[in-house]
C-alpha cells in the first residue's frame, strides 16, 4: 500500500479514527507519519498519554500552524475582537479565547476549527432555559425530526403522525413568537 | 467545613460502595462529570481583568443559597489566596480542583459543597467549572446532579451561549456541552497481563482520552487510570454518557478477564508479589509514593482475588489520598518536610493502616 501523503512510499503507519460512528483511516509511511504526528491524530496512537491528548496541546505552535497555512494566518492577524482586543494570531498561540463574542468575530476561522476537532458542527446538547425558548423549540423540533425520520424507517406509522403533529403545533407556536 | 474537607482522606464519594458479590466498585473507584461554564457577555479568565475576575467571584458567591436550595446540601466558598501552598495542594491530591488552579491566585474561589462530591473552580480556565463526583461506576447519577447545580447557577445569570456551537468556553477542545465525563478505574491485572497497552489503544481509537491518576505525567500511578470523553459537539450529554458507560462496562468485562488469566496461570507467583508486597508495606521505614501506590495496588488485587483476607474496603482509596506529599505533611503537622522525612512518615501512615 502507497502512503496517502506523498504517494511515494510504502505505508508502514495505518491509523483509523473514529469520530461519532464515522470511521476514516489513513495510511502512511514512517516518514509523513512523523510529520503528521501534531495533527491530533498522530501521537495519541504512538505513545499513549501524550500531551497532545491535554488541552493544552494548543499551545504546540507546531499543531496550530499545521492546521492554519502562513498565508491564511496573516490575512487574519489584523482582526482584532471588539470586546477583549484577542487577535486571532494570538488564540493561535494561547490556544484560547478572550470571551465569547470571539466566537463571533472569528466565526470564519472557528469554523473549519472546530470540525477539524470535532469531528463536527452540529450543537446537540442542553439548552438554557433563560430568554425567548425560541432556541429551545427550535431544538426540540429538530430532535423531533428525527425520531419521526426513525419512525418512518421502522413503518411505526401511528408514531409518526403523532409527532408529525406535535412538530406541527411546535413550528406555529414559533411563528407566533417571530411575528 | 473546610478543616473536615482537607482533613479527611476520604470524601463520600470516594468511599467504595461495597456491594456483596459485585467486583466492579473496586475496579471503578469513581465517576465524575465536569461542565464548563462563561457568563455571557464577560471577558474569559485568560484575559486577567480584574474587574471580570472579580465580578465572577462575587457572582458566585451569590450562588450559595440556589445551590442549596437544589440538592439541599451546605455550599461554601472558598478564596484560594486564604489557603497556604500546602492546602491548595491538598485540595489538588483530593481532586477537588486541577493543578492550574493552584497557581493563579487573585479571586480564584472553590464552591464546595459539605460532602465534597460537588466542587465548583471559579475563574480558572473558564468562568465556572462544575466537578460533580460519585462514588464506583454511576455517570448518569452524577450527570442529573451536576444539571441540578447547573440550573440553580443558570436560574440566576445568563451563560454565554450560543446557537450555533453551544456552551461558548475558553478552548475551542470543550465548545459544546462544555461537559467531560470520566471515571477512575483500577485495572492491575490488565497491567499485569501486559493487556493494558492494547485495551488503552483501542479506546484512544473510539475516541476516548486515558490519562493517569493526577491527569499528564502520572501513567500507571498505582494502576490508576481515568477515562473520559474528547468530543463536546456532534453529541448529546445523555449519548455521551451512554457511550462512554458501555466502553467502561467493557473495559470492567476485560479487567475481570485478566483475574480469570491470573487465577488460571502460575498462581503462586502472584501469591508471591502480593506477601511481598504486603510485607514491605509492613515493614519499610521509608517508602517513596511512586513505590506505596505500586504495592498498594498489588495488596488490593491481592484482597479482591483472595489471596488476602478482604478487610476495609476503603484502605486502598484512602492509602491513595493520604500517601500523597502534601496530603502527608498536612497529616504529620509539619508543612516543610524533606523527601526523606516525608518517605519515613509515609511507611508509618502505611504500617499504622495495615496493622
Amino acid at each position: 500500500m502507497i502512503c496517502d501523503e506523498c504517494k511515494k512510499n510504502e505505508a508502514s503507519v495505518h491509523l483509523t479514527r473514529v469520530v461519532n460512528g464515522k470511521k476514516t483511516e489513513r495510511h502512511l509511511c514512517s516518514q509523513c507519519a512523523g510529520k503528521q504526528s501534531g495533527d491530533g491524530l498522530g501521537n495519541s496512537f504512538f505513545s499513549f498519554g501524550s500531551p497532545l491528548l491535554d488541552n493544552d496541546f494548543f499551545t504546540n505552535d507546531f499543531f496550530t500552524n499545521s492546521l492554519y497555512p502562513d498565508s491564511l494566518l496573516h490575512s487574519h492577524q489584523a482582526v482584532r475582537c471588539d470586546r477583549c482586543g484577542m487577535s486571532f494570531d494570538e488564540f493561535n498561540h494561547s490556544g484560547k479565547f478572550g470571551c465569547d463574542h470571539c466566537y463571533d468575530v472569528f466565526n470564519a476561522q472557528i469554523t473549519p476549527l472546530v470540525k477539524r476537532l470535532q469531528g463536527s458542527l452540529a450543537y446537540e446538547g442542553r439548552v438554557p432555559s433563560r430568554g425567548t425558548g425560541v432556541f429551545k423549540t427550535k431544538h426540540q423540533i429538530k430532535r423531533l425530526r428525527q425520531e419521526l425520520d426513525k419512525s418512518i424507517k421502522a413503518e411505526q406509522f401511528e408514531e409518526a403522525a403523532r409527532l408529525r403533529d406535535e412538530i406541527k403545533v411546535l413550528e406555529e407556536s414559533l411563528q407566533h413568537k417571530a411575528e | 467545613m473546610l478543616n473536615s474537607i482537607l482533613d479527611e482522606p476520604l470524601s463520600g464519594w470516594l468511599r467504595s460502595k461495597d456491594v456483596e458479590g459485585q467486583i466492579d466498585s473496586h475496579i471503578v473507584l469513581s465517576s465524575r462529570i465536569r461542565l464548563a461554564r462563561n457568563f455571557k457577555g464577560l471577558v474569559f479568565t485568560n484575559r486577567n481583568q480584574a474587574e471580570a475576575l472579580e465580578k465572577v467571584d462575587i457572582m458566585m458567591r451569590g450562588v450559595l443559597g440556589a445551590l442549596k436550595e437544589a440538592d439541599g446540601h451546605e455550599y461554601s466558598n472558598i478564596s484560594l489566596n486564604k489557603l497556604s501552598d500546602v492546602e491548595r495542594e491538598i485540595l489538588v491530591e483530593k481532586h477537588l480542583m486541577s493543578p492550574q488552579m493552584s497557581q493563579n491566585l487573585p479571586h480564584r474561589s472553590l464552591v464546595v459543597s459539605d460532602d465534597a462530591a460537588v466542587s465548583i473552580m471559579v475563574n480558572e480556565e473558564d468562568h465556572v467549572r462544575i466537578q460533580v463526583m460519585e462514588a464506583g461506576l454511576d455517570l448518569q447519577k452524577a450527570y442529573e446532579h451536576a444539571v441540578k447545580i447547573d440550573d440553580a447557577i443558570e436560574s440566576k445569570y445568563d451563560y454565554a451561549f450560543s446557537e450555533r456551537y453551544g456552551y461558548l468556553t475558553a478552548c475551542p477542545t470543550n465548545v459544546g456541552t462544555g461537559m467531560r465525563a470520566s471515571a477512575m478505574l483500577h485495572l492491575p491485572a490488565l497491567a499485569m497481563t501486559g493487556r493494558l497497552a492494547r485495551v488503552v489503544r483501542s479506546i484512544i481509537q473510539l475516541g476516548y482520552s486515558v490519562r493517569g491518576l493526577y491527569g499528564e505525567g502520572s501513567q500507571g500511578l498505582g494502576n490508576i487510570y481515568q477515562i473520559s470523553n474528547q468530543l463536546t459537539m456532534g453529541i448529546s450529554e445523555e449519548d455521551t454518557i451512554t457511550q462512554l458507560q458501555k466502553i467502561l462496562e467493557k473495559l470492567v468485562q476485560e479487567e475481570v478477564k485478566a483475574r480469570e488469566t491470573i487465577k488460571a496461570g502460575d498462581f503462586e507467583s502472584f501469591e508471591d508479589r502480593v506477601w511481598r508486597a504486603y510485607g514491605t508495606l509492613q515493614y519499610a521505614r521509608r517508602l517513596s509514593g511512586e513505590e506505596a501506590l505500586s504495592l498498594l495496588s498489588d495488596i488490593q488485587l491481592g484482597r479482591d482475588l483472595g489471596v488476602l483476607p478482604a478487610g476495609n474496603a476503603d484502605m486502598f482509596n484512602e492509602l491513595v489520598v493520604t500517601t500523597r506529599p502534601h496530603f502527608l505533611s498536612k497529616y504529620a503537622g509539619k508543612e516543610q518536610m524533606t523527601a526523606a522525612e516525608r518517605d519515613s512518615y509515609r511507611a508509618k501512615v502505611v504500617r499504622d493502616r495495615l496493622n
